[in-house]
């Protein structure tokens, strides 16, 4: 489902250079679960994001769904973006001025769902997440754990085949931690590819297998068989 | 999507107070204007709508050309050119012919009462226009001399609950009429605001019937079809078959009425209203700009408080259309808010208007489209450029947290505000230049002597006991001076040919004309440069003496006048003095020639200076000894000085329109400032908190703060002085007397914005200063 080929990015300040990721190489195959770890500043947020075509690589290419797609324009990553991927960020990223439930049928109102097709849609949704009593409140009404579930409802509201998540726990106590990382497993379990940055050992267990970035680059793949896990 | 869109619009209003309330009101002062000027303009639209004939109506100019001046269009012809062009062009379906009339007093019961203008006209006014007679016969109302059909109010203010028709009043000029009908009030949008009418009586204007003689205004109706361009093209023609070998020296054309009221700026003495409107127009938009400022300065420094939002809507797919559509619909609904704010305050206002400008103004809903139309520009323009700032934000950036629109966006900002705040500084400068100006008019030395001076309009009986009133006038203490001339100074309206040794028969010599008596140049203290007054030792000086003013003299090439023959309507005498020039008319114009003529039967105005004591008590006296001479007109006066100043009362007008949007420019731009300023506080918050924490005091922050506006403010005066210098100068070309520029106006509308502005900015800054720091840190 995901093929990188030589994946770069530098970014070029007035006075520095830095190279965020040098010639990586990943694959992620559909169904699958990946987590991505290494320590802070090695690129793990980088390459989530060229993943995610929320930036563009400097060289080397990207493919998604056998297609390339390091060099499309804003507009089409958009409309890639709305329609096949999903979004889940370790600060929420709701929006205030919208309840739980606009929040979460925000990415329906773009792809131009139908107003009925959106409720039913919503209404499942945020069964599912468990948080149908809170569809009326404002983000800040609620708590980090019950945030993370709206921001995962979100995600999954137009039924993304690949859902990337950028340290889903980072901002949660272990207990709401656990709940979402379930959420995400079942999600997988029931067909969605899932690509999670993490930095914890525990959490990036729940995923297939790992992949160890470092300075930029890849170091280990499937960390569980080298350690002999 | 719409409803999206809306609900965050809505709660973002709602959770940032201030800041909306900010913005809704500058909005809503700055379209105040433009909206004020819409009902105003379609007022003015609808003048003379009325008339179901109005198509076909057209006005009669001429043009009068002479050798020595530019052509003159004048709306004044002769009385035969409406029967002429009648009889002679089958176009003409019919005309109507008005001679005005301005202020006249009637006797009914006994008692006076003063009327205002009024119209002598042909019977075929209600057939040319659409005026409805409530009681008596369009067809015969008009046709007797002494007939008169009042308007609807004048006759209740005449006869209250009595039947008017049939009933006598009678005017001192004009002997009794018999009223023969009552007629709907002239709408107030109408040019033609008369109260009453009276037939065009060929005895009481004897010249009606000669070519020769200017002074009605003529309307013609045209036949359906008829086409006015062909028709005027006849007149050539017409002007040799009436004027014969003086028909190169006047023209016609015909001026339709939709035109008259704004279309007229050439036409002597007519008011170029086009020009006015578009000023005054060009002015609201401007203070419209200048409120969709503060709105693109506040919403762009506030865009970090949204950037989370646009990066998350661009995650979800938002192309950046989407958003630019949310983000204008934001501002376009601020603007309509706004809107429905001023239209409550206009329809509050609207009833006042009625009472104190008589103008019955009414919202309509080409009005209310009007409205919407300007909300949506304002909505359009302020939100542009906002939409475009926060819709290229980058959604990876702004979820990194980096959304300051950096330095490109702050220059913008800043120039913005120096924009706002030079505009209002040169609206201030050129409101205190024009009340200068004013002043400097008013406290001008006109050249004679104005103080302490009552002047009443004479009538024939006053004038034929003249010298005796005279007498007895000067016998009570407080007057200490009479005199009487043809008209008062200001009023000047009367324009002779004259002759003059030497003149070649060809050419025509005009000027201006007033005829007084012995003491008039000592009572105004006139000085003369040449000769003597008129003086009583003379016989040949009633009539055949002249004294001319030194601008006829020089215009005349006469560096010594006196004993040069000199006549006016066909007699010749001798200039006998020649008077230093002073100021007859207003100062907006240079001083003109000038003949005096000592002719007793011309006079019109009463001159009488008294002390300052007991004015009031004086003027009973002179009422007293009015009333013995005069049984048929009541008494009347003004004071000169007043007069003087009620002649520049437009002057006056447009200096309280730059000081009025000046204030609103002010307000506006200091409002902006207000936004800014405290956002800047509150996003240095953390800074100011470290500041005060390492030792700042708060003279250090409120420095800090206010800084770079006080910077800005002193940019905007310096760019404004310079613009305001040139309008004035431009405005200054209308007149003839122009106050000196000076430092001081420049001076102080720089400091009344600095002082506003600063006080706004300290204000903000000083709370921010004396925050608490534990507060902010804490937060962060």
């Amino acid at each position: 489902m995901i093929k990188t080929v030589d994946l770069c990015k530098v970014y070029t300040t007035e006075e520095v250079e830095t190279t965020a990721l040098n010639n990586v190489n990943v694959e992620v195959s559909q169904g699958e679960f990946v987590a991505v770890m290494g320590p802070s500043g090695c690129g793990k947020s980088t390459l989530l994001n060229l993943l995610g075509l929320l930036d563009q690589p400097t060289s080397g290419q990207l493919h998604l769904n056998g297609l390339e797609v390091s060099r499309y324009s804003e507009r089409q990553r958009a409309a890639l973006r709305k329609a096949s991927l999903g979004f889940v960020f370790q600060s929420f990223n709701l929006i205030d001025e919208l309840t739980v439930y606009e929040n979460v049928e925000l990415p329906l109102l773009y792809l131009r769902t139908k107003a009925g097709e959106r409720r039913k849609r919503v209404g499942e949704v945020l069964d599912q997440m468990e948080i149908t009593h809170r569809r009326n409140h404002f983000p800040q009404q609620l708590s980090g754990g019950q945030q993370q579930r709206v921001a995962v409802a979100r995600a999954v509201i137009s039924k993304p085949k690949l859902i990337l998540a950028d340290e889903p726990t980072g901002n949660l106590d272990s207990a709401h931690g656990d709940e979402v990382m379930s959420l995400l497993l079942n999600l997988n379990q029931s067909g969605t590819t899932i690509v999670m940055v993490t930095h914890s050992v525990h959490y990036a267990e729940y995923a297939h297998r790992t992949v160890h970035l470092l300075d930029g680059r890849v170091v280990t793949e499937n960390v569980r068989e080298v350690l002999g896990v | 999507m719409f409803s999206n869109y809306l609900k965050v619009a809505v709660r973002n209003l709602l959770r940032h107070k201030v800041y909306s309330a900010i913005n809704i009101l500058s909005l809503a002062l700055g379209m105040a204007g433009c909206m004020g000027i819409m009902i105003f303009i379609r007022f003015v639209l609808s003048t003379d709508n009325f008339h179901e004939r109005g198509d076909r109506i057209y006005r009669v100019i001429s043009i009068l050309t002479s050798e020595r001046q530019s052509p003159m269009h004048t709306p004044s012809v002769s009385g035969p050119i409406g029967p002429s062009m009648m009889n002679d062009y089958p176009e003409v379906e019919n005309y109507t012919r008005f001679i005005w009339q301005w202020h006249s007093t009637a006797r009914y019961n006994g008692k006076w009462i003063d009327l205002e203008k009024s119209v002598c006209t042909d019977p075929s006014i209600f057939e040319v226009f659409s005026f409805k007679l409530i009681i008596g016969n369009p067809k015969t109302a008009l046709r007797e001399p002494n007939s008169i059909v009042l308007t609807e109010t004048t006759a209740e203010t005449i006869f209250g609950d009595e039947e008017p028709l049939g009933k006598i009043l009678y005017f001192p000029d004009a002997g009794d009429f018999k009223v023969t009908g009552i007629m709907e009030d002239v709408p107030v949008n109408s040019l033609m605001g008369f109260h009453y009418l009276m037939p065009i009586d060929k005895k009481r204007f004897n010249w009606i019937e000669e070519y020769g003689r200017i002074g009605l205004v003529t309307y013609v109706l045209l036949k359906e079809g008829a086409d006015p361009g062909n028709l005027e093209s006849k007149f050539p023609a017409f002007s040799k078959k009436y004027f014969a070998e003086d028909a190169d020296k006047i023209a016609y054309y015909l001026q339709p009425m939709k035109d008259i009221l704004l279309r007229s700026g050439h036409i002597s003495g007519e008011a170029p209203m086009a020009l006015l409107l578009c000023l005054i127009s060009a002015l609201a938009l401007l203070i419209l700009v200048i409120a969709c400022v503060n709105y693109m300065n506040l919403s762009t420094a506030r865009a970090a408080y949204r950037a989370r939002e646009v990066g998350m809507r661009k995650v979800f797919g938002a192309g950046r259309m989407h958003l630019v559509r949310q983000f204008l619909g934001e501002s376009i609904i601020q603007a309509l808010v706004a809107m429905l704010l001023v239209v409550c305050v206009i329809e509050l206002a609207l009833p006042v208007c009625d009472d104190m400008f008589k103008m019955p103004l009414e919202l309509d809903w080409v009005l209310y489209l009007g409205f919407i139309a300007i909300a949506m520009f304002a909505g359009i323009l302020a939100g542009s450029y906002p939409a475009l700032v926060l819709s290229s934000f980058q959604p990876l950036r702004v979820l990194k947290g980096i959304s300051k629109t950096g330095s490109r966006g702050l220059l913008l900002r800043r120039i913005l505000v120096v924009t706002q705040l030079a505009f209002s500084v040169f609206l201030i400068v050129c409101a205190l230049l024009i009340s200068r100006q004013v002043n400097y008019l008013l406290k001008q030395d006109m050249g004679f002597d104005k103080e302490q001076v009552v002047t009443i309009p004479m009538t024939d009986r006053i004038r034929s006991q003249y010298e005796t009133i005279r007498q007895e006038l000067l016998r009570i203490p407080s007057i200490t001076g009479v005199t009487a001339s043809s008209s008062k100074f200001g009023g000047i309206n009367q324009i002779v040919a004259y002759d003059f040794e030497g003149r070649n028969p060809e050419d025509s010599w005009n000027a201006s004309f007033m005829s007084i008596d012995y003491d008039f140049v000592p009572f105004y203290g006139l000085e003369l440069t040449q000769g003597r007054n008129f003086s009583r030792d003379f016989a040949t000086d009633p009539g055949q003496g002249y004294i001319i003013n030194e601008a006829l003299a020089k215009k005349l090439g006469w560096d010594s006048a006196v004993g040069k023959g000199f006549g006016i309507r066909g007699g010749m005498g001798t200039v006998i003095g020649v008077l230093k020039d002073f100021n007859y008319a207003s100062l907006q114009s240079k001083i003109q020639p000038l003949i005096l003529q000592l002719s007793p039967g011309d006079f019109g105005t009463l001159s009488l200076r008294i002390t300052q004591d007991n004015t009031q008590g004086t003027l009973k006296l002179v009422e007293g000894i009015w009333s013995r001479y005069e049984l048929n007109r009541p008494f009347k006066y003004t004071f000169l000085d007043e007069d003087i100043v009620r002649m520049y009362q437009p002057v006056k007008i447009g200096s309280w329109v730059a000081g009025a949007a000046s204030f609103l420019a002010v307000f506006i731009a200091c409002m902006g400032l207000l936004g800014l300023i405290s956002f800047s506080a509150q996003e240095r918050s953390k800074e100011i908190g470290i500041r005060k924490v390492l030792g700042a005091s708060v003279t250090n922050i409120l420095l800090l703060l206010s800084r770079e506006y006080l910077v800005l403010i002193g940019i905007a005066v310096l760019i404004a002085w310079p613009m305001a210098w040139f309008a004035f100068n431009l405005f200054l070309q209308n007149f003839a007397y122009r106050v000196e520029i000076g430092l001081v106006p420049f001076i102080l509308g720089g400091l009344i914005v600095l002082v506003i502005a600063a006080s706004t900015v300290s204000y903000q800054a000083v709370k921010a200063a004396i925050a608490d720091p534990v507060e902010s840190l804490r937060y962060e």
